[in-house]
């Protein structure tokens, strides 16, 4: 009797040792600057990252139940979405901005094209509640989801308990977009010393480091701040930028930073997807008139490449691809978790 | 009904009696022990209900206010001016729409003589992101296109007595300057009494129609005037 408990707490404690998976620390690749996401209250930990994978993937959190955040951002993409200059959402309805990518976003303080969202905590509601996105409210999702039972025991496993609160959905889905980190392109292999640049993209390096480092820093390859790059403003759209958030007109038609990792995934490019060539972003930088009155001041000096040098650094830019991220298991649609939708 | 089930319901009943009579009792206690904040909405002397039309003033014009929600936070207990204790809540969220809301339990201190609190979220707290409780941004009060708590959110309708009616949305927020709404108030009360403080919406919503700002929906320095405006309008009754 005594052997046959033993046995069985023993079996307890090995089925336990493979549920709980326990707590989750950002790596920091070598070189990098630490992280700068911070929360009270949201310790990272392998279970609440698994919830806030199934539901970046759970088209429950939209109105009619059609669209998840994959649907605008795709890991195939670097969690960017190419099909289209600006992001379409539910009943296709056609937004006003190109989905970013989502990537190393634990080193980023202020999200969206303009920094609408100073926390990534609560960067999911935007796109949720927006009537052109996800059209859906986060009230609403939490009662779907108390619905589904395995939704449920996740939570359990999770937090110690079985509810599920907004405040919960939106920290998990947070978790999930902190683990993707892409920091294994041939870049950071060369600057491990473990491969070496060709001629050609070394020269496009040099190139880089002249005229696009001050913005694009290294090795987010972003400064994440926000400038004016000399778009002529869409007079559709009428996007006016940093502006809508700070009121301040000295920010009008200044945007986000985005970083140039993943640049060969990521198309189209600029904040209305204007752009679908890397060569074409190149064409309007060389073209750009630098007398625009806000045009930011890294800008202003003349910059001429000839069409070698263009290759050049569009060769560089390629050893920016990382495709260990871009087809990562880790991060794609949760095919193990059993979807019951309503309990059905 | 068999006669089983009904002895069943008897028992039942006579099972959750004392239980309920000891609860009530414990909470009746609590109430009258523990020192309170509470809240009483209304358009200068006239009680304000959720959703009913009411006079606004002498000139035949009226009001209805559907929506009224907003945080109080840092609750803080002093007597002469020294720090007692601190509400170990840190934001209350005050809707009109749900009585128990209205009412605060304050720290379990019997010698202050002020109380002060903020009225919105504590911007420490916004820079952390999101918050549970009261703070879950599921209760309708963190703004989705942009960032931060919404502090004050009134939403209802004016109707003057000889133009068309005026929607009003007012959703005061924003923890950056220079659109800081965030207020700090503090009032002398009485620890052995249940602290009620008045808020008259009528100056406040005076101060909106003169100054055009009926539709405010993102930080911006009308709604830190309309904040600090707010400030003047609670007073302990």
């Amino acid at each position: 009797m005594m052997k046959t408990l033993l046995a069985l707490l023993l079996l307890i404690i090995v089925m336990l040792s493979f549920t709980i998976k326990g707590p989750f620390t950002i790596p920091v690749p070598e070189g990098w600057p630490k992280p700068l996401y911070r929360s009270k209250d949201n310790t990272l930990t392998e279970e609440r990252i698994e919830i806030g994978r199934i539901l970046f993937y759970d088209n429950r959190l939209s109105q009619n139940n059609m669209i998840s955040c994959a649907s605008c951002h795709s890991s195939y993409n670097a969690f960017a979405h190419t099909d289209h200059a600006l992001s379409h959402g539910i009943h296709d309805a056609i937004g006003n901005r190109n989905a970013p990518a989502l990537f190393n976003l634990a080193w980023q303080t202020s999200f969206m094209w303009d920094g609408a969202i100073h926390h990534l905590d609560a960067q999911a509601l935007s796109p949720i509640t927006h009537p052109k996105e996800m059209n859906e409210t986060l009230e609403h999702i939490v009662i779907k989801l108390r619905q589904d039972k395995n939704y449920r025991i996740k939570f359990m496993n999770a937090y110690g308990d079985s509810m599920i609160t907004g405040e919960r959905i939106l920290k998990c889905i947070a978790q999930f977009t902190l683990t993707l980190i892409s920091s294994d392109a041939k870049y950071d292999l060369v600057k491990k010393g473990m491969q070496q640049f060709t001629p050609q993209e070394q020269r496009g390096y040099r190139l880089y480091k002249t005229h696009c480092a001050s913005c694009h820093t290294e090795p987010l390859f972003s400064s994440y701040t926000f400038k004016n790059n000399g778009l002529q403003p869409d007079p559709i759209l009428n996007d006016l930028g940093h502006f809508r958030i700070t009121q301040n007109p000295a920010d009008s038609f200044l945007f986000k930073v985005p970083s140039l990792r993943n640049l060969e995934y990521t198309y189209p490019y600029m904040h209305d997807g204007r752009f679908k060539r890397i060569r074409d972003v190149l064409d309007h930088y060389t073209g750009l008139n630098r007398d625009l009155p806000h045009l930011s001041k890294e800008l202003k000096p003349p910059l001429n490449l000839s069409p070698d040098q263009k290759v050049e650094l569009i060769s560089f830019l390629l050893t920016l691809s990382d495709k260990k991220f871009v087809f990562n298991t880790d991060y794609t649609y949760p095919k193990e978790f059993p979807y019951s939708y309503m309990n059905k | 009904m068999s006669n089983i089930r009904i002895k069943t319901i008897y028992n039942i009943l006579l099972n959750l009696y004392f239980p309920l009579i000891l609860i009530a009792g414990f909470n009746s206690v609590y109430a009258q022990t523990y020192p309170q904040l509470s809240w009483h909405v209304t358009l200068n002397e006239i009680e304000i209900s959720p959703g009913r039309k009411i006079p606004y003033g002498t000139e035949g014009d009226s009001l209805r206010v559907n929506v009224l929600r907003f945080y109080i936070s840092d609750i803080t207990l002093f007597r002469n001016g020294t720090l007692l204790a601190k509400d170990s809540i840190a934001s209350h969220l005050i809707d009109f729409a749900n009585r128990s809301s209205l009412t605060q339990h304050l720290p379990d201190e019997q010698e202050f003589d002020s109380i002060g609190f903020v009225l919105g979220v504590d911007s420490l707290l916004q820079e952390y992101g999101i918050g549970k409780a009261d703070l879950d941004p599921v209760n309708g009060m963190y703004w989705t296109w942009q960032t931060g708590y919404i502090h004050f959110k009134l939403e209802g309708v004016f109707y003057p007595k000889f133009s068309s009616e005026k929607e009003i949305t007012l959703h005061l927020g924003g923890y950056q300057t220079p659109h800081q709404t965030i207020q700090q108030l503090k009032f002398a009360c009485s620890p052995y009494h249940k602290n009620c403080l008045n808020l008259n919406l009528y100056p406040f919503i005076n101060y909106a129609l003169k100054s055009d700002a009926l539709q405010i929906m993102s930080p911006c320095l009308k709604a830190v005037e309309l904040s600090a405006n707010l400030t003047q309008c609670i007073h302990p009754e």
